[in-house]
């Protein structure tokens, strides 16, 4: 497309990367939460692989190159940070609650960063702020 | 995904939490009844909970667990007697069988359902904020 230029940098693109990761992390998150009670259940987080290829991306983007497919995001059974309840339970609440605020957070500030570069530009072709 | 992230997950537990505090309120109210509906003594009623996979977004089946109440079963614990002979329930020795009920108990399954259902109402309350703050990025 002919306007892309204006559209993919590589600010826009780690911005969208980063409110993809947040958005799923946030249904693992409440998956764990809602399954806090629930006898036998593992908690669950973002795959590694993604986590790893979200990493790849990110510097990549970050030395100003580009990305040349995003990668997707996926939820599986997580690494466990102590042994389970004797219901067979491994959701540790505290720990999911502060994640609950990082994540949310993440994903606000990167909407925020959106928001303004779009501000920016519309500045630039109206003439207005 | 639906527009706020982890909204099934998050209302299924509330509904969960509400069932699980129905059953505790059941619990504290029959706990002397020696009759119930057929005729027997109380037992004490316990909730099982049950992952239920969201299977929305069809192939993923692993974005996330909804919860459930599996059953509702009897406590099989044995009910204590008590020396009361003058009840009409009561045995040859006089001992009658009470409900195997104990109101600590209730209270403490109180405790974990209330905190419970505030955690979940916190998610969700993330997950909104989450959503509007992306409502603005067009504004």
């Amino acid at each position: 497309m002919p306007s892309d230029g204006l559209f993919i940098s590589p600010t826009l693109q780690s911005l969208r990367l980063t409110m993809d990761d947040a958005a799923v992390r946030q249904q693992a998150i409440a998956s764990n939460i809602a399954n806090v009670n629930t006898p036998g259940y593992q908690r669950v987080d973002i795959s590694s692989t993604f986590q790893r290829a979200y990493t790849d991306a990110l510097k990549q983007l970050s030395g100003g190159g580009s990305v040349d497919s995003m990668p997707e995001p996926s939820i599986e059974t997580a690494a466990v940070q102590g042994p389970a309840r004797p219901d067979g339970n491994t959701v540790q609440i505290e720990q999911e609650m502060v994640n609950l605020d990082q994540n949310s957070a993440r994903y606000e500030f990167a909407a925020q960063m959106l928001a303004n570069h779009f501000h920016g530009l519309k500045t630039a072709i109206t003439g207005q702020s | 995904m639906g527009m706020i992230p982890g909204i099934e997950a998050s209302s299924s537990a509330l509904d969960v939490e509400r069932t699980r505090l129905d059953v505790i309120a059941g619990n504290l109210a029959n706990a002397q009844n020696t009759s119930d509906a057929n005729g027997q003594v109380y037992r004490r009623k316990m909730v099982v909970f049950e992952s239920k996979l969201n299977n929305a977004l069809g192939a993923d089946a692993n974005m996330g667990s909804q919860v459930q109440v599996a059953r509702i079963i009897d406590d099989p614990t044995p009910l204590p007697k008590v020396y009361l002979p003058g009840n009409p329930k009561s045995d040859a020795k006089g001992m009658v069988e009470m409900p195997n009920v104990n109101p600590l108990d209730e209270m403490v399954d109180m405790m974990t359902a209330t905190r419970s259902y505030q955690a979940n109402l916190q998610v969700i309350s993330a997950g909104r904020s989450m959503f509007e703050q992306s409502l603005k990025i067009a504004e």
